[in-house]
């Protein structure tokens, strides 16, 4: 099979012309019991969640055939918006859409936990929300503020020269006011961040 | 050029003689205690004691003396205030006397420079894991851009509180890698990754509330604390090289010196076919020879600062700093 990624989770290989398998592979690094937990609880975890967000209208990727370490879902072939971004002729428009699509997840409890450029593809004109790896499900506002807080974090390091807008078309289709507020005491809070 | 370098940022005070190409003499000495922990007034009284013995030591192990400096270079930014300021006014007051070009550098752009230079990586993903710091640096669009970082305490600092309550003195790092040798039985810890941030408040509560119960064994909590902080620690490091489509990692910082973080390191880069090295310990813990070579570098491409630009700063992120030598 021929692998199409080799994320910091897991291998993602492709079975057929439309079907990947995403595998979490033994991570030689970790004790096995450390290794052997967190891949099983990821994995069924991550696979609950796309179910999930899939029902509830986020434009994520179909999943099926779910075993300990991996499971299977639709070879989605678009951009990554890493790849896209520098490129892309209308950002406001674009960030809009994951603004709303964060949105969608967050106000049915999903939270993402891994929020970047790098997972999310444009295919057909919508965004798709692919690696759910560190996601979960959760209503605490902590967690959703944590998520948008990702993001940003994700956007000033990789995409420097354009993030403030980029940002603030998240912000501005976010609805949950008590969560924006939460942000603010989360990036106050311990750390000096920007 | 020849370059004095001043550290003095937290605990340590040192003093570095370098040239173009090679350290000339590195005289370090930092406050330890046998236990509890560290106490800004003592720590600035150890740097005013022992600062100046520390220089004068540097050049003659140099075999220089101060007005054949080409170049001072300190720490400015970021660490605690107090101490800072004594490398910063020291620093000004040996350039003013003797006509010295002086440059103020941050200490954790420092770190991440002389790695650089002893790894020979061009463009490595670091793993900067220190008492006050824990972070995964990598360069972007002319800054040193920070991808992940812990989200309370820096992980040095972690293990200096675990160690607080088992009653060992600071720094407890070394200490507890012996401990952890000797422990056979895994106990199960939180473990906090958060895309690639990860924070240790909640496994500390945890840690401490199972050394107050001595229920558990003390070699067994302190292998089962390095498995899982430094499994966190690393699989971080995994996520920002394959995010950002690197091929080095490094590892610095003083929690840099522990055989097992680095043993982990290498079986990660080695699976994804990356390559991982670490560096000797003498110039992963804070130290003047990086203020020295990052001085250098600074004023190679930036040239001198003027003493209203070397105020300190306890703040400074890692990511405000221009890189003008790499851009």
């Amino acid at each position: 099979m021929k692998i199409i990624s080799m994320g910091a989770e897991a291998i993602i290989k492709q079975v057929s012309d439309d079907l990947l398998i995403k595998d979490r592979v033994k991570k030689d690094y970790r004790i096995s019991q450390i290794d052997e937990k967190l891949r099983k609880s990821r994995t069924k975890m991550e696979y609950n969640l796309l179910k999930k967000a899939l029902a509830y209208g986020v434009y994520v990727p179909k999943v099926k055939d779910l075993t300990e370490f991996s499971f299977k879902m639709d070879y989605l072939k678009g951009e990554l918006i890493r790849d896209y971004l520098p490129k892309c002729p209308d950002r406001k428009a674009l960030f809009g859409l994951i603004g709303k699509q964060i949105n969608l997840m967050h106000e049915n409890n999903i939270v993402h936990g891994d929020l970047t450029t790098s997972n999310m593809i444009l295919l057909n004109n919508n965004i798709y929300f692919i690696d759910f790896s560190l996601g979960g499900l959760t209503g605490k506002l902590e967690d959703k503020a944590v998520d948008l807080h990702l993001i940003k974090q994700a956007l000033i390091a990789k995409h420097n020269s354009v993030w403030k807008e980029c940002y603030e078309e998240i912000i501005k289709n976010y609805k949950n006011e008590e969560v924006l507020n939460k942000l603010k005491s989360v990036e106050k809070r311990g750390r000096k961040k920007a | 050029m020849i370059v004095l370098g001043i550290e003095s940022t937290a605990h340590t005070f040192s003093a570095s003689v370098m040239n173009e190409s090679e350290v000339l003499s590195l005289v370090s000495k930092s406050l330890t205690t046998e236990s509890g922990g560290l106490i800004p007034r003592e720590i600035i009284e150890h740097h005013l004691e022992n600062g100046p013995i520390i220089i004068n030591q540097a050049l003659i192990d140099a075999k220089k003396k101060i007005d054949e400096m080409d170049l001072i270079s300190f720490s400015q930014s970021p660490g605690i205030g107090g101490a800072l300021q004594i490398g910063a006014v020291i620093s000004r007051a040996l350039s003013l006397k003797n006509n010295i070009p002086l440059v103020g550098v941050n200490h954790c752009v420092s770190h991440l420079e002389i790695a650089r230079l002893l790894t020979g990586f061009n463009d490595p993903v670091m793993l900067y894991t220190s008492g006050a710091n824990t972070q995964i640096i990598a360069y972007t669009e002319g800054k040193y851009r920070v991808f992940g970082e812990t989200l309370d305490m820096g992980v040095g600092n972690f293990i200096d509180h675990v160690g607080r309550s088992l009653g060992i003195g600071f720094p407890a790092g070394k200490k507890i890698e012996e401990l952890a040798l000797k422990g056979k039985n895994f106990v199960e810890l939180p473990y906090k990754v958060k895309g690639m941030d990860v924070n240790f408040g909640g496994i500390y509560s945890n840690l401490a509330k199972k050394i107050e119960s001595k229920k558990f064994d003390i070699n067994d909590l302190c292998y089962s604390l390095q498995e899982t902080v430094f499994a966190m620690l690393v699989e971080i490091s995994e996520r920002a090289l394959a995010h950002c489509q690197k091929k080095e990692l490094v590892l610095t910082g003083g929690v840099g010196a522990n055989k097992r973080l680095n043993e982990m390191c290498e079986l990660m880069c080695k699976a994804r076919g990356a390559s991982f090295k670490g560096i000797p310990v003498k110039y992963s813990v804070d130290n003047a020879a990086m203020i020295a070579w990052a001085g250098l570098l600074k004023f190679k491409s930036h040239g001198a600062d003027k003493i209203r630009e070397t105020e300190i700063n306890q703040r400074t992120r890692t990511e405000e700093v221009d890189i003008f030598w790499r851009k």
